[in-house]
């Protein structure tokens, strides 16, 4: 026979339905967002693989000064790689970089939103970010080189799934770099910008990315045999326009599962809470059934059941949302930064199990303990309603205080657990709302620094050593160095530069000394006298610099070395350099230029940056309503619903209504000012931490300015959906029955 | 008189049904003095008491009480009728568990502009050593005296007592029943009890018997018995 108590269970529900709707949405809410998020990043990872693997992305790629003679690209087969020609034209209109390719045939093919690849000459397929910034569409007149072409199709390219003009950039370019195909011959006919004799090769042979480096430094030595040099080559690794997304998007994932978890916790101490008050409510009750035989375990189960239902069913439902509109938040959101190829949307029964069995799991075991410590007591205790753990003390007398305000602090200590639990829902909905608002503000702040911080106006990376009058030399070396907390390798900048630079004045650094980008030293935990150990992951070599001093670049996080000493270690010769900086345009000939970046340019990067992370801000405060509104309101009206009988005797007794709000609702009114006032320096500490573990994973230093009025803005927020809820509270108070009151036969 | 009551009559709505509770209640009751009311549970004797303290409203009839008409009191007027003239004590002592004895008796010290001495009284309940204490770390006795402390420091005109002795064991009944019989005295606190215990009739100025939402029985009794001697 089942135990007929449970009967009660949908009673109550029904009864309580206010409270538990409000949970349920919450705990659906919070499951739909990161079941949303687990979905789009698994299927995009998946999707990703399958693209590069069905597409041929390269192994890596080569570029030479000239294009190779047959002879020489042959040789590529000698070292068991397949090669195919990705040679390109560069060039800039009106700040929009235009790249052009041929179709690609074998390598790096593309993959196809609308449309096709092109079939005639005046055809041109458009990248899928770029295009839908500008309106292009399949069918639409395209205009480039005083030509006009149809666009026959939108795609991505497995090369350039992060649209990076140079490989080394930090930020991507969505809006003023176009990527684009046109036919073999059309682009034969191309004259217009600088033509780069880029070599992509798949290895026919399984190699590591050391092994890879050592065939293609072999090739250099090749070509060099036909007069040939080689000015760029890289792995896929370390090409950040093909890897930068997926440690995006792994990065992404601790912050969102810390979040999940957090909220949760909330949760399951919201139904501590509802259940520990339930107890005390049916006390003698419980006395009763205890008395009768019942076992404690079979009590513990069945206030159990509710949470359990009612987290289990948020955790089906929840991921409805997840599957249907939730995704596509994330989806835009990745899509709108990432060129990635179209996506095919997967179900992620790990994304399910954890979003569904996770909360079960910290539900149950946060209510097993608190259920069991309150079913401690024997059957008498809770019979005569003695619940507490110290019976003997006696209360305090607070002769000092008037009777009401020693009522209203009585109210307080009995609800001391509700209020805790409210606290702690107000500080995470604070938080969750200073995020929210502060991240544009942020890169806004960082996109004014890097603007104002470069010592130059020019930044020229070369494909090799050529003479420029005006420019200052630099050698310039990618390298990484591992983060422990992230667990991840990120990209250092070592700029090699001239004992006497104008741009970094008085550094005077000794042979193995540097000066450091502060982000360098925050972001590592470093100090100046600290030694700073870098490598060269594709040589396997460590390189170990003394900090000395820092400065506050940040366009990215730079190592400034002399430059003999960069090109000593890196295997140059003595006076090699491959950049320069320099205040006012250099004449070069474009065929040897790599990239050119201007502060300018940097600065209008970061904007395109914040405008794609713009969903953010509203999805936040969204989030933040949601977390404030539930706390305060369940709990709120958990007090008033465990007063219910006493708010019954006073108006019994002739209380006026709004004395009985001044005890009972006053109270929480005190409480959430308080509250929200103690939060503001525990805000100022724990915001800042929480932003820099956000932007961690960024292979830059964004330093976190929050501004602080932003410290305040939960204070009227937390208050506006309080007294919501307060005039809610009140009418309960109003329209409660005094006659039900009295009915408490239970003593 | 200080409570003429005529025709009342008492519906209670079950689904399309109406339920009399009251049929027709004729009575009056002098200042000061105890009137106890008897019955089996359904007769009509806590509603009948609700209704006198106002916490009831009813459908035909007249109740006057001190000069008010009760049938024709708004909520609010209510409302001040109970907070300036009535005292309740419960069956079940009603107490509010978070409050300590001292302060459920200034529940009730709030509401009067001239409540009896708090310390005093507490002496006279014989609380004063568990003025500190929680409801929940007294007696059933000690509990009901704290109610009765609570009703009574505002000095109230009329007090309304609902199966004072209910819950309480013969000895410790007795005890509260001297204690009622005793302010009756002093105070001369008009006391309305509703109880299904013939005996404590016999410590009653008047006893009302009502069956079935009827008056069937009333009595005076000219020689109230002392409540220590009541034997049941």
């Amino acid at each position: 026979m089942r135990n007929p108590i449970h009967k009660r269970l949908k009673r109550d529900l029904w009864h309580n339905k206010g409270r538990y709707i409000a949970i349920f949405l919450i705990t659906a809410a919070m499951i739909a967002i990161i079941s949303g998020f687990f979905i789009i990043q698994k299927s995009v990872l998946h999707t990703f693989d399958e693209a590069m693997a069905d597409n041929r992305a390269e192994d890596g790629q080569l570029t030479t000064a000239v294009q190779l003679p047959d002879e020489a690209e042959k040789k590529f087969a000698d070292y068991d790689l397949t090669v195919a020609r990705l040679f390109y034209r560069n060039w800039e209109v009106d700040k929009t970089m235009f790249r052009i390719y041929a179709d690609r045939k074998t390598i790096n093919r593309a993959g196809y939103y609308e449309g096709g690849a092109p079939q005639r000459d005046d055809e041109i397929a458009l990248e899928r970010i770029y295009a839908k910034a500008h309106g292009y569409a399949v069918g639409d007149t395209f205009r480039l080189a005083d030509k006009d072409y149809r666009v026959s199709g939108i795609m991505a390219l497995p090369d350039y799934s992060a649209i990076l003009r140079n490989r080394n950039d930090a930020l991507m370019d969505t809006d003023t770099f176009c990527l684009a195909l046109v036919t073999q011959s059309a682009f034969d006919t191309l004259s217009k910008g600088t033509i780069s004799y880029t070599y992509a090769f798949e290895t026919d042979v399984p190699r590591s990315d050391k092994e890879l480096n050592e065939v293609m430094d072999d090739l250099r030595t090749e070509f060099a045999a036909f007069q040939i040099p080689v000015v760029d080559g890289t792995v896929q690794s370390a090409n950040q326009c093909m890897s930068y997304v997926m440690d995006d998007m792994k990065g992404d994932v601790p912050m969102m599962v810390v979040f999940f978890i957090i909220n949760i916790l909330v949760i399951a101490f919201v139904y501590g809470v509802i259940s520990k008050s339930m107890i005390e409510d049916e006390a003698p009750v419980i006395g009763t059934m205890l008395a009768m035989g019942v076992k404690r375990r079979e009590l513990i189960m069945h206030y159990l059941r509710l949470p359990v239902a009612v987290t289990l069913a948020a955790g089906i439902i929840g991921n409805i949302p997840a599957y249907t509109f939730i995704k596509d938040f994330y989806k835009n959101l990745y899509y709108s930064s990432f060129s990635l190829f179209p996506l095919k949307t997967e179900v992620d029964v790990e994304a399910f199990l954890m979003t569904t069995v996770l909360p079960l799991v910290l539900i149950i075991l946060i209510n097993l303990l608190m259920l069991a410590s309150k079913l401690r007591f024997t059957p008498i205790r809770f019979l005569r309603k003695d619940l507490k753990r110290h019976r003997k003390r006696q209360a305090h007398e607070w002769k000092r205080l008037s009777f009401m305000r020693r009522y209203r602090l009585r109210v307080f200590v009995a609800n001391r657990a509700s209020y805790l639990v409210m606290f702690m829902g107000i500080f995470l909905a604070g938080m969750l709302l200073i995020f929210g608002t502060s991240f544009k503000p942020l890169m806004r702040s960082y996109a004014d620094k890097v603007k104002t911080n470069v010592p130059y106006e020019h930044q020229y990376l070369l494909r090799m050593p050529v003479e420029a009058a005006g420019g200052e030399r630099f050698t310039t070396v990618s390298v990484q160095k591992h983060h422990a907390l992230m667990d991840a390798d990120f990209n250092l900048q070592i700029f090699g530069i001239e004992p006497d630079s104008r741009y970094y004045p008085n550094y005077n650094l000794k042979d193995n000394e540097a000066y450091v980008s502060e982000g360098i030293l925050k972001k590592y935990g470093l100090k100046i006298g600290d030694e700073l150990t870098v490598r060269d992951r594709f040589k396997e070599k460590n390189y170990t610099y003394v900090i000395r001093g820092t400065n506050d670049y940040l366009a990215s996080m730079g190592v400034f070395v002399r430059r003999e000493r960069v090109n000593e270690d890196f295997g140059f010769e003595k006076d090699y350099f491959n950049g320069y900086f320099s205040d006012k345009e250099l004449t070069i000939d474009e065929n040897l230029i790599l990239t050119e970046i201007d502060s300018r340019h940097l600065s209008e990067l970061i904007e395109q940056f914040i405008d794609t992370f713009g969903d953010i801000t509203p999805a936040m405060i969204g989030l933040s309503s949601i977390v404030f509104t539930v706390v305060i309101y369940i709990l709120s009206k958990v007090i008033i619903e465990r007063a219910a009988q006493s708010i019954g005797y006073l108006k019994v007794f002739g209380y006026r209504r709004r004395e009985i709000a001044g005890i009972y609702v006053r109270t929480t009114t005190h409480m959430i000012c308080l509250m929200l006032l103690i939060c503001v320096p525990l805000w100022f500490l724990s915001v800042r931490p929480m932003m820099e573990f956000s932007v961690m994973k960024l292979n830059s230093y964004v330093p976190i300015d929050v501004p602080d009025y932003l410290h305040l803005l939960p204070i009227p927020a937390g208050l506006c959906i309080y007294f919501i809820v307060r005039f809610f509270n009140i009418r309960k108070i109003y329209r409660g029955d005094m006659v039900e009151a009295l009915k408490d036969y239970t003593g | 008189m200080f409570i003429e009551i005529k025709g009342l009559k008492k519906f209670y709505k079950n689904g399309d049904k109406e339920v009399a509770v009251l049929k027709g209640i004729d009575c009056e009751i002098e200042e000061g003095k105890i009137c106890v009311f008897l019955g089996p549970s359904g007769s009509g004797k806590s509603t009948l008491l609700n209704i006198l303290g106002g916490i009831e409203v009813f459908e035909e009839g007249s109740v006057k009480v001190n000069d008010r008409q009760l049938g024709s009191l708004k909520k609010r007027a209510l409302d001040d009728y109970r907070r300036s003239d009535l005292g309740f004590i419960f069956q079940f002592y009603n107490l509010i568990q978070n409050l300590t004895v001292k302060e459920n008796i200034e529940v009730g010290a709030y509401l009067s502009k001239n409540p009896l001495p708090l310390d005093e009284l507490l002496e006279t309940l014989g609380m004063y050593e568990h003025r500190n204490k929680y409801p929940n770390q007294l007696s059933g006795g000690q509990q009901q005296r704290t109610g009765i402390g609570r009703a009574l420091i505002k000095n109230p005109a009329l007090l309304i007592c609902d199966e004072p002795t209910g819950a309480l064991d013969y000895s410790t009944s007795l005890d509260v029943l001297k204690l009622m019989q005793e302010v009756n005295r002093k105070y001369k606190t008009t006391m309305l009890v509703a109880t299904h215990n013939t005996a404590i009739a016999e410590m009653a100025h008047e006893s009302f018997i009502l069956h079935d939402g009827l008056l069937v029985e009333n009595k005076k009794n000219e020689h109230p018995t002392d409540a220590k001697e009541l034997v049941w």
